[in-house]
């Protein structure tokens, strides 16, 4: 294509979106004509329909956690504009969800055979000194994983009591009429944080 | 920090308040896809009349050595530093969203789009303050060297006339850091990642692209025309 045609085609596409931005009645629309890339992003997120939460259903502490937060926010009047719940309770569903699997895959680590620390002691007591070195190592391994689990049990027991403290301030400033930018932002965060597990922990750090 | 809860509506202050002495208050405007929106045009027009000024001011200089068509060359810088820097801009968006997921924050498009637009804004603002004093002195310059005196001045007035956006671009480069680490910082909530230096390498690496890719984008379209 040469370039006089591309020109022609990267301005047909700029009137395009000039004109989808006069009918969602944005402002530049003439300027888009010619910088529609850095105007389309708006665009487009402008006119996206919402995205519905998934319906998948998972542990039932999990699940009742979110369903309680989202009833909590739909009945939410003064909602922030720019807060997306359904990207808030997708992201918070999948950071406990990831929590509830990291302690289930450790529980079944930890239930295998061979993974009975008792057992791996009195046998450290019987081993020849030749293999001495690799059965501790086994302990040590083995102590660190059950270490994994227990904190790992912690988050998720802060992940639930954290989101648990969002929805009671969402109660809260529905309630009082306050403007909740506090729960907005941690909102706006979950929805946005790469990490969903990480970022509900800290929901319940404080 | 504050949130602002509700989308804004037309962006009454004045421009070079929110680009230069109280960034945060862009911020709010940011915040959602109708804020930036409402003040991309602003945005936008005050780099279009930055890059026709400055090329103007080159084209007046540049008259005063080699008696050139003021208007066409105008025109021509125009065209040249616009698409140049517009096409590094537009090609550097992707990396600067997958930067920020490095940082550990989900950008939308549109908020990326607008950062580097803010940059863009901000880089124009510095630029109109920065040209009057490069135009008094390059005036001075080519009158010298009309008369012979030191051609190498004007040679170099010409050159850092030529270099000038990028010489501003350095202030867009702290307004992008600066956007980022807020974001950073607000998103997180962690104090590690306050101090974290990967929001500043990353802009670095950002901008570094940009430099990069902007050169060669208004040299192409200079040697072009």
């Amino acid at each position: 294509m040469r370039p006089a045609e591309l020109l022609v085609v990267y301005l047909l596409v700029g009137l395009a979106v000039a004109v989808a931005m006069v009918r969602a009645h944005h402002p530049g629309a003439l300027q888009a004509v010619a910088l529609w890339p850095l105007y389309l992003p708006g665009l487009l997120a402008a006119v996206a329909p919402p995205v519905a939460v998934p319906a998948e259903r998972g542990d039932p502490r999990v699940d009742a956690a979110v369903d309680t937060l989202a009833e909590a926010l739909r009945a939410w009047e003064g909602l922030p504009g720019e807060v997306d719940p359904d990207a808030s309770l997708r992201a918070a569903r999948k950071g406990l969800t990831a929590l509830v699997r990291r302690v289930a895959d450790l529980d079944h680590l930890l239930q295998a055979p061979g993974a009975d620390l008792a057992q791996l002691r009195a046998e450290l007591a019987t081993t020849p000194d030749a293999a001495w070195p690799a059965v501790a190592a086994r302990i040590v391994s083995l102590e660190r994983l059950m270490g994994l689990r227990d904190q790992s049990v912690l988050d998720l027991e802060r992940g639930l009591a954290g989101l648990a403290d969002l929805t009671a301030r969402v109660h809260v400033a529905r309630f009082t009429g306050a403007t909740g930018g506090d729960v907005a932002v941690q909102l706006a965060a979950l929805a946005a944080a790469v990490d969903s597990a990480a970022e509900i922990r800290r929901l319940g750090v404080g | 920090m504050e949130t602002h809860l509700h989308a804004p509506g037309p962006v009454e202050e004045p421009l070079a308040r929110l680009l230069l002495e109280d960034p945060t208050r862009l911020d709010t405007h940011f915040a959602d896809p109708g804020g930036v929106a409402a003040v991309m045009p602003r945005l936008v027009t005050v780099s279009v009349t930055a890059t026709v000024a400055h090329a103007l001011a080159l084209a007046v200089v540049g008259h005063q050595l080699d008696h050139h068509d003021i208007l066409a060359r105008t025109l021509e810088l125009s065209q040249a530093y616009g698409l140049g820097f517009f096409g590094a801009q537009v090609a550097a968006l992707p990396s600067a969203w997958f930067y920020a997921l490095l940082a550990g924050i989900r950008q939308p498009a549109w908020r990326v789009a607008g950062e580097a637009m803010r940059a863009h804004a901000t880089t124009s603002m510095v630029l109109l303050g920065l040209l009057p004093v490069w135009f008094a002195g390059a005036l001075g310059a080519t009158w010298l060297d009309q008369g012979h005196y030191l051609p190498l001045i004007s040679m170099g007035a010409g050159a850092l006339g030529l270099a000038l956006p990028f010489l501003a671009g350095l202030a867009g480069t702290r307004a992008l850091y600066g956007a980022f680490r807020r974001q950073v910082a607000e998103r997180r909530r962690d104090p590690e990642a306050a101090r974290s230096p990967a929001p500043l390498l990353l802009v670095l690496a950002w901008a570094l692209l940009f430099t990069t890719m902007a050169p060669v984008g208004v040299a192409h379209f200079l040697g072009g025309l």
